[in-house]
């Protein structure tokens, strides 16, 4: 499954807006976890730890391995992975 | 009150520095108050002196956001202006990302629990490469006792903040946003220097790439809630 995060906006900072966009997909998501998901940051201009953390650390702690994040060049995108990967102690995929 | 000439005033506006909202037929140039607090005084200084006030005014409607969609519109519109920087280029989504990181925190930490004005204070002065940001809330010391009750103070709550991984939203075990706004300033390697003043209670800190230990210090004037100034 392909997610591309552009169709929920190109800043993405709150907290509530990344727990509502995961809440809006929350139908479409495969129910098993041996499906590969992928967050692709196409066009992303802005993204930070709130929003990341309500959208992105959920889909991990389900998907684990099969998450991939595609497109991550961005330096808010970069930065933020890495201090949800601290903080939560986990590692993303990145292809 | 502005001690500039006719000249100036009309440079002013072609430049955008300070635009009239009209010109009468005679020639007189009428401009907003808040455009021209903007010239007279820098917006650290009006986040402050709002933030500072024993009064609860509401600021005015330029600089103040009642709500969290109000901040996120001017927090996009500031996105794109930050963007039509040439030397910022590589580096505007940090701004962005660490302004959305404080902004939103006001919101979320004190949602329903207001002391008195609920909102944020949020300008920007492109020129002088400000950013401001102030809320009347309860401080990151309150908001954080309730999930760390050992702290006793403003400085040890203000540190704890930019250092561990805690929230205040128990139970949720969240609450990044400082440590980013820290490894933003401080750590990571960027083509342009940032600075951060942060102050909650009577303490404040100060953060640049040079930071090596954080230090939190006492502020001479305590304040309700908290106040931030970026400087890029």
């Amino acid at each position: 499954m392909l997610i591309e995060l552009k169709k929920f906006g190109n800043l993405l900072t709150s907290r509530q807006l990344g727990k509502e966009s995961l809440a809006a997909l929350a139908s479409q998501l495969p129910k098993e976890n041996t499906e590969k998901i992928i967050v692709d940051f196409l066009e992303v201009t802005t993204f930070s730890p709130s929003w990341g953390d309500e959208f992105l650390s959920p889909l991990q702690q389900k998907y684990q391995n099969n998450l991939l994040l595609k497109n991550t060049d961005n330096p808010s995108v970069k930065a933020t992975i890495e201090i949800l990967e601290e903080t939560n102690k986990v590692k993303f995929i990145v292809e | 009150m502005l001690n500039v000439s006719i000249q100036t005033l009309r440079r002013w506006d072609q430049s955008g520095r300070l635009k009239s909202t009209r010109v009468s037929p005679t020639g007189y140039r009428f401009y907003k108050l808040a455009d021209i607090q903007l010239i007279t005084k820098n917006i650290f200084s009006l986040a402050a002196e709002w933030v500072l006030s024993p009064s609860a005014i509401e600021p005015d409607s330029q600089f103040f956001c009642l709500d969290g969609p109000t901040f996120q519109t001017r927090l996009n519109h500031l996105e794109i202006e930050l963007q039509k920087i040439p030397e910022l280029k590589n580096d505007f989504s940090f701004i962005s990302s660490m302004v959305g990181e404080i902004g939103n925190n006001s919101f979320d930490h004190n949602l329903g629990s207001w002391p008195d004005i609920r909102g944020l204070f949020f300008a920007y002065d492109l020129n002088k490469k400000q950013i401001a940001l102030a809320d009347r809330g309860q401080g990151i010391l309150t908001t954080l006792k309730r999930v760390r009750s050992t702290l006793i103070n403003d400085s040890e709550a203000l540190l704890t903040a930019f250092t561990e991984k805690i929230s205040g939203r128990a139970p949720e075990n969240r609450g990044n946003g400082l440590k980013y706004v820290k490894k933003v300033v401080v750590d990571i390697k960027k083509d342009i220097i940032l600075k951060l003043y942060f102050q909650s209670g009577d303490a404040f800190i100060v953060l640049d790439d040079k930071t090596t230990n954080l230090t939190v210090k006492q502020a001479d004037s305590p304040l309700q809630g908290c106040l931030a100034l970026i400087n890029f």
